[in-house]
């Protein structure tokens, strides 16, 4: 997740959408949270690395640094 | 189980020439006036890598420019295309609503970041000041700094808002002065994209970051799925 280029950007933007949008037809979408955290955490790093630092995104809960995989 | 990519206009397109996840062809089931896209699989629902990501979204984008799509949400799954075709058919009118709302458009997303000056020298803090005090001075001497790109970013806005057909601002996270999903018709991408280049280019203190088009992910209907199946 530090080396950010274009390439990044748009998967982050993808996922962004994939896992949070898009039409829920089913209460069975199996996606563990964790999963979604990590995408919001990786949108987080590529913003900071333009941004000065600041606190955690208003309503995002993101993982404990130990609960972080990959 | 049955996997589901999208949802567009029926009759579905032919859909050789692009697989599903793991390879899988793709099918269409229809329940007029509704067609979903989908493929089979043995095993529980797939992992959100990025491979997967790219290949839901590869047959979503195949679906072509000439129908409306809907894209669904990644992770979808049904048992079986009798438990498919009864979503479909009980919410065919919400579903046949939301096709007609996004027909003829893509979405584009936009995020201004604000790219900080270097901070003033004369704005370090007092010796011996408290450390969250000094950290809340901080934050308020970087929001007034911003506020003039702040109010180019709302006025960005408004500009874009005008092109296009519809817009979201699913909440604007940490230092960005604009997140915005927009609803454009297909034949103003371009004037959209040469407003915000505008922007981009006469302000050195924001950074614009535009991606898309995407099919309309922000804008699909919400349904109700707590209610009846046979409401």
């Amino acid at each position: 997740m530090n080396d950010l280029g274009p390439p990044d950007v748009s998967l982050l933007e993808l996922l962004d959408r994939l896992l949070d949008k898009g039409v829920v037809l089913s209460g069975d979408i199996t996606l563990a949270v964790a999963d979604v955290d990590l995408v919001y955490l990786g949108l987080r790093v590529l913003l900071a690395s333009v941004e000065t630092a600041c606190g955690p995104p208003a309503g995002v809960v993101l993982p404990a640094p130990g609960e972080v995989r990959g | 189980m049955i996997y589901v990519y999208a949802l567009c206009d029926g009759p579905p397109p032919a859909l050789t020439g692009t697989a599903g996840l793991e390879q899988q062809p793709l099918a269409a089931l229809e329940a007029s006036p509704v067609a979903a896209v989908y493929s089979r699989h043995a095993s529980a629902s797939p992992h959100p890598t990025p491979d997967n990501a790219w290949c839901h979204e590869a047959v979503v984008e195949a679906l072509g420019p000439d129908r409306a799509v809907l894209p669904v949400r990644f992770g979808t799954t049904f048992p079986d295309l009798d438990a498919l075709g009864a979503v479909l058919r009980c919410h065919r009118r919400w579903l046949q609503a939301g096709l007609d709302r996004v027909r003829g458009c893509v979405e584009l997303g936009v995020r201004v970041l604000w790219t900080a000056p270097a901070e003033p020298r004369d704005e370090e803090p007092a010796p011996g000041a408290a450390p969250g005090r000094a950290y809340l001075l901080a934050r308020l001497a970087e929001q007034r700094r911003s506020e003039p790109a702040r109010a180019r970013a709302e006025h960005l806005h408004r500009q874009l808002a005008a092109v296009a057909a519809e817009y979201t601002r699913p909440g604007d996270r940490g230092g960005q002065l604009l997140s915005g999903a927009y609803l454009v018709p297909r034949g103003a991408v371009g004037a959209f994209r040469r407003r915000l280049d505008e922007l981009g280019r006469a302000d050195p203190q924001v950074r614009v970051l535009c991606t898309g088009p995407w099919p309309p992910y922000h804008f699909v209907p919400q349904i109700p799925l707590g209610e009846p199946m046979h409401a």
